[in-house]
């Protein structure tokens, strides 16, 4: 087929077989609701943390061969047999801990730990008759999962007059040996109506940092109950919730039941060992790196004279405005620093030539537009797609020494430490005459479906020149998250721009290993992990290991997290060689621990 | 959360609401097509606008809303797509298994959307934003943040994928 015939029949057939698709209801209360969902959690004071610890598990004598975990049997029904004998070679916690809340019983029966994961079941039972449970997608305007027996069902409680709720019981926080609880990267919750009318639930949370290899894990639960109207629509403002904290220590199932396949270690072509080691400076003399504490990162705290002196005409619960109409943007991880020029109203004109309700919003200032042109140019710029690189190092008013400096000691202030530059740009008086020329024709031409704001670039001086900067912590580029990162625009004013990331920071050094284990060694045990990972998979190439540093668990540290150095081995499986990405794996530069990992 | 400006929270939800009404259709098929799943791609969908409204401030105006959303919709699909709750899970299903259409498709465009649907992720991303959207090659190279050029090879080669998948479809 030819580009234009393309063009023609790819919207022609893909709109044909999915015209059904705008029959479906709209999903405009759902997402309003769990927007309004997700505030009220943020701001919930929890009434009552009902805390179960519960040590170790009996899993003893007789109880070996006829034991067969529910987690391993509930996920492998969702997953497959090769994820059930994956789980089935975990670690496990029998649990069967109850909480009852509001007139149902929230029962966690079992935990299994592997490979940074978390997973469990359980159920939700009604005590009481006059209570009738149903999943949460039985609500009639999210219906599209129920089956015509579940409406019938639903239909005929309605009738019954019983009080009609749904619930769940799911994992918000989790922790290891002690550590803070924290939020998992990843988690999943389903559940199912049993034959009883019990709720039957599953979930699934991995992190590597809250997650890690260790003895004892605790999970925060939240038992949730929501009533549904008469009309079968959720009553969100009636949502009652109560937290539930449990510890246990999980351990390996008997062999009996399911011993794991041996897995043949397999190695990586000699041909196919070509890469690169990227060590830093530090390294390269001592031979070994610091470990340090981690202290979790909380920017909400910072000093706002650090950003502008001006008066402060506003402190809103995140952050300040002030006087010369910049504004300090706070969250616990992260800080933006931007400086606005009154307001502007936005249009927008949809692909069918409507122009919709302008949106009134804040004009960046001059400096802040400019500060984004040198954005683009890290990234892409609009239109021509070019990445643009350092031409000087010295404009008239200030040099990238003086730039880098200044922005590394507010860094330092902040107590962002190992953040180094990996891309600098000079944002000559030439350059901004240029790039906002091309800016402001890609507004005009309409190609940025808006009507900007416009900048008379043209008239920027020296005053307004400057140098964008990207730091990130050594070695953490790879791992594909901007948890950690900082740029900023910085002119002879100072910093005018900025954009900070951090989940942790460096505390004091808690301890320098004699040695490392070597990049060699992690690459020669990476095809055996890749090939008993749960996603397994054979390596192609490894094209890079870097040594760097990530936050990890250790019992060692008083936070209970270190900043510890890791070797990032940057590989591709099968996979990503034939369709062109990458993965990578994190190993503990100390013991050679798999750290995290894309097949984890 | 983070807040830039200070429009207050009703102005804020009645944005999302307006942003929902306008493209929720669009963005469900482009999901859809993206994840082969209509439950994931309504997921999606109310993710992107979450995401969406947690960064609306930062939305300055210099892409078109619906080019932000997009932009959004295909990370969250790409997430979505290699998160450790789904990326094993094979959703390469058929129409028939979607069971969306009625009535249904004619026999070409039901074998050149499920040929679409079948490709490659990088492939299936370029082909949808460009031919299905109808998005320029820079565009496209915009919202997959990649070059002009590659997005260009990609469709190339995603062209031929096509060919080789319908012209087998044929002979059987």
């Amino acid at each position: 087929m030819t580009e234009q015939e393309l063009k023609t029949k790819v919207p022609q057939a893909a709109n044909s077989c999915l015209a059904a698709l705008d029959e479906l209801p709209s999903q405009r209360d759902a997402i309003m609701r769990k927007l309004r969902g997700e505030k009220k959690m943020k701001r919930k004071i929890p009434f009552g943390v009902l805390v179960a610890a519960l040590v170790g598990l009996a899993l003893l004598g007789t109880g070996y061969a006829a034991f067969s975990s529910q987690v391993a049997e509930f996920f492998g029904k969702f997953y497959g047999k090769d994820t059930q004998s994956w789980l089935e070679a975990g670690k496990v916690a029998q649990l069967h801990e109850s909480v009852q809340f509001e007139g149902l019983t929230f029962t966690l029966e079992e935990a299994v730990y592997r490979g940074n994961t978390i997973f469990g079941t359980g159920t939700i039972h009604a005590e009481a008759e006059d209570i009738l449970l149903f999943p949460d997608d039985y609500a009639f305007d999210e219906s599209l999962n129920v089956t015509d027996a579940g409406r019938a069902a639903l239909q005929a409680a309605r009738e019954s007059g019983k009080t009609i709720v749904t619930a769940s019981f799911q994992p918000e926080k989790s922790g290891v040996d002690g550590s803070e609880l924290m939020t998992p990267g990843v988690a999943g919750y389903f559940d199912e109506q049993l034959e009883n009318g019990d709720l039957r639930f599953g979930f699934e949370m991995t992190d590597a940092l809250a997650l890690s290899e260790g003895t004892q894990y605790t999970l925060q639960m939240t038992a949730n109950l929501i009533p549904f109207s008469k009309e079968g629509a959720l009553l969100m403002d009636q949502k009652k919730t109560q937290q539930w904290t449990v510890s246990f220590i999980p351990v390996k199932m008997p062999e009996a039941t399911a011993a794991p396949a041996e897995t043949a270690h397999p190695v990586i072509a000699q041909g196919l060992l070509e890469y690169e080691v990227i060590v830093p400076e530090e390294y390269r003399i001592n031979h070994t790196l610091p470990v340090y504490t981690a202290v979790a990162y909380d920017f909400t705290a910072v000093d706002p004279t650090l950003f502008s002196q001006a008066e402060i005409t506003e402190q809103t619960k995140d952050g300040y405005w002030f006087s010369d109409g910049s504004m300090l943007d706070l969250a616990p991880e992260a800080l933006f620093y931007h400086e606005y020029d009154g307001m502007f109203a936005y249009r927008q004109i949809l692909e069918n030539g409507t122009e919709i309700e302008p949106y009134i919003g804040p004009k960046r200032a001059l400096s802040d537009a400019i500060a984004s042109l040198a954005s683009w140019s890290q990234h892409g710029f609009p239109g021509t797609h070019q990445v643009y690189t350092l031409d000087k190092t010295e404009l008239t008013r200030i040099t990238l020494t003086q730039a880098q400096q200044t922005f590394e000691a507010l860094l330092n202030k902040l107590n962002l430490q190992g953040y180094v530059c990996d891309y600098a740009l000079d944002m000559s008086v030439e350059r901004i005459h240029a790039l906002g020329s091309l800016m402001n024709e890609a507004i005009e031409n309409g190609s940025m479906f808006t009507n900007g704001p416009i900048y008379d670039y043209s008239a920027v001086g020296t005053e307004l020149e400057g140098f964008y900067l990207s730091y990130h912590p050594a070695g953490m580029s790879d791992g594909g998250d901007d948890r950690f990162s900082a740029y900023a625009y910085v002119t002879e004013r100072g910093i005018v721009s900025a954009d900070l990331r951090c989940q942790y920071a460096r505390g004091d050094v808690l301890t320098t290993p004699e040695a490392f284990v070597t990049a060699e060694e992690m690459v020669k045990a990476l095809p055996g992990l890749v090939a008993a990972s749960r996603y397994p998979d054979t390596v192609e190439k490894v094209l890079r290991v870097s040594l760097g540093y990530a936050p990890m668990h250790s019992a060692e540290s008083e936070t209970g997290y270190v900043i510890s150095p890791v070797w990032m081995v940057t590989y591709q499986d099968s996979g990503a060689a034939k369709q062109g990405y990458t993965c990578w794996a994190e190993f503990d530069a100390v013991t050679g621990r798999l750290v995290d990992a894309t097949f984890q | 959360m983070i807040t830039v400006q200070g429009p207050d929270s009703e102005q804020r939800e009645e944005r999302l609401n307006r942003m929902v009404l306008l493209h929720e259709k669009y963005l469900l098929r482009l999901c859809c097509l993206y994840l082969r799943d209509v439950a994931l791609a309504q997921d999606a969908v109310q993710e992107c606008f979450l995401k969406a409204y947690r960064s609306l401030d930062r939305f300055r105006g210099e892409s078109s809303e619906k080019t932000w959303l997009t932009k959004i919709a295909v990370n969250v699909c790409r997430d979505l797509s290699k998160s450790s709750w789904l990326r094993h899970v094979d959703f390469r299903v058929s129409l028939e298994d979607l069971q969306l259409s009625s009535p249904p498709p004619s026999a070409e465009h039901a074998a050149l959307t499920e040929a679409i649907m079948n490709l490659p992720r990088k492939y299936r991303e370029a082909v949808l934003l460009h031919y299905y959207e109808g998005y320029s090659v820079k565009e496209t190279a915009e919202i997959l943040r990649i070059t002009s050029p590659a997005v260009t090879a990609r469709l190339t080669r995603a062209r031929e994928k096509l060919r080789i998948a319908l012209e087998g479809d044929e002979k059987r």
